[in-house]
């Protein structure tokens, strides 16, 4: 068990990069392009993946990754998604469909989130309180899946901080039923 | 748990497939360290043992303390041993006594957000039922929350429609007091501690 990696996925500008940022050991490799994407009010963007890590000793590792936001990059989120232990999916709910968003990343990361564990964090609530947390989880649910659905301010250490520690406690519980 | 009635807490190990000699140097590893560790670890002479020393060459259980260890890892894994063994001991009271903490149950759903916010802990309990069915004694002890606390977010979920009752078990379950071997917890532990956040109980099943 020396290296094991987390994903964070999302939609563009929901602060993948900032997230990793908030826990890795070193700052985050970035492959960020000016985003010609002007519906988003976003300078750059990540185009290729973000990158950051987490020295435990003893040479043991816990690689961060964070997929390009854009769907049409969604060829890059299964290549990232083989043998992570589990995915942090960051909705930003000041856009258009936030719902739409995460549907989107829970069918396309529907095998790792079946496979290991899932949390997802939901940013911009404070200016924007619609939808609120209770319909992420009505969307999750209709989709067949129970997975945490918590606010995260990803400038927030601790809140970045949080949704590990949920990523964690059900990777554990899992992990348990697996040596029985 | 085997603590030793008028002699305070005491715990005790046993041996399987050690080498005479790596015996001999666990007890005096754990002889020299009793001082910093309370309660105190005794040699199980007549089999009855919290915790089992297994040699490198032998099978060893999830529950056991592979050989060779370095004395802090001997002193840190006796001490989270001990920890739980003496946590389980007080649930387990706690639980008996009350017949809901017996009771099996998981998510049906994630819970309403304003249930979730009336406590710190509960988002945490959540995310453990998400998972899988727990009693409310064996989700005290893995989020290393009061029993209290998990009954009453278990009764809270059931008023919302959120729980699944999944059996009715006849006594309250006692978790194993085991020292956990397997990598992957190992990595998750100690990705915790680097991060400070809160135990699970988890390393030590």
């Amino acid at each position: 068990m020396r290296e094991q990696k987390i994903l964070f996925t999302g939609t563009m500008g929901a602060g993948k990069t900032t997230a990793i940022s908030a826990i890795s050991d070193i700052p985050p490799i970035v492959t960020d392009v000016q985003n010609n994407d002007l519906s988003v009010d976003k300078q750059t963007t990540t185009v290729g993946l973000d990158y950051g890590e987490v020295s435990l000793g003893s040479g043991e590792r816990l690689r961060l990754y964070g997929t390009p936001g854009q769907q049409r990059f969604a060829f890059m989120w299964q290549v990232l998604a083989k043998g992570a232990l589990g995915l942090v999916i960051l909705i930003d709910n000041s856009r258009p469909a936030p719902l739409e968003d995460l549907q989107i990343y829970l069918t396309n990361f529907a095998e790792l989130i079946r496979d290991t564990a899932c949390v997802i964090g939901v940013g911009r609530l404070d200016t924007h309180a619609s939808p609120d947390l209770d319909a992420y989880a009505d969307t999750v649910m209709q989709l067949g899946s129970i997975i945490p659905v918590v606010a995260c301010d990803v400038r927030n250490r601790e809140e970045v901080l949080l949704l590990l520690d949920l990523l964690l406690m059900q990777l554990e519980s899992k992990e348990e039923i697996n040596e029985h | 748990m085997s603590s030793i009635p008028g002699r305070g807490e005491q715990y005790r190990y046993g041996f399987f497939r050690l080498a005479p000699r790596d015996e001999l140097v666990f007890k005096s590893i754990v002889g020299l360290l009793s001082g910093r560790m309370l309660p105190i670890w005794v040699h199980a002479e007549d089999g009855q043992f919290d915790v089992l020393v297994v040699g490198s060459e032998a099978p060893a259980k999830a529950r056991d303390l592979n050989w060779p260890l370095r004395a802090n890892e001997i002193a840190e894994r006796l001490k989270q041993a001990a920890d739980i063994l003496n946590r389980s001991t007080q649930l387990a009271t706690a639980a008996s006594l009350d017949q809901g903490a017996t009771r099996v149950v998981k998510l049906s759903r994630w819970p309403a957000n304003a249930l979730l916010q009336s406590d710190p802990g509960y988002v945490r309990l959540a995310a453990l039922l998400s998972t899988r069915a727990f009693s409310g004694y064996e989700l005290a002890q893995r989020s290393g929350l009061s029993l209290e606390l998990c009954l009453g977010f278990i009764a809270a979920l059931e008023e919302q429609g959120c729980l699944l009752v999944i059996e009715l078990a006849e006594e309250p379950v006692v978790e194993p007091i085991t020292v956990a071997t397997a990598p992957v917890k190992w990595f998750f532990a100690r990705l915790r501690a680097h991060f400070g956040l809160p135990g699970t109980g988890s390393e030590a099943r």
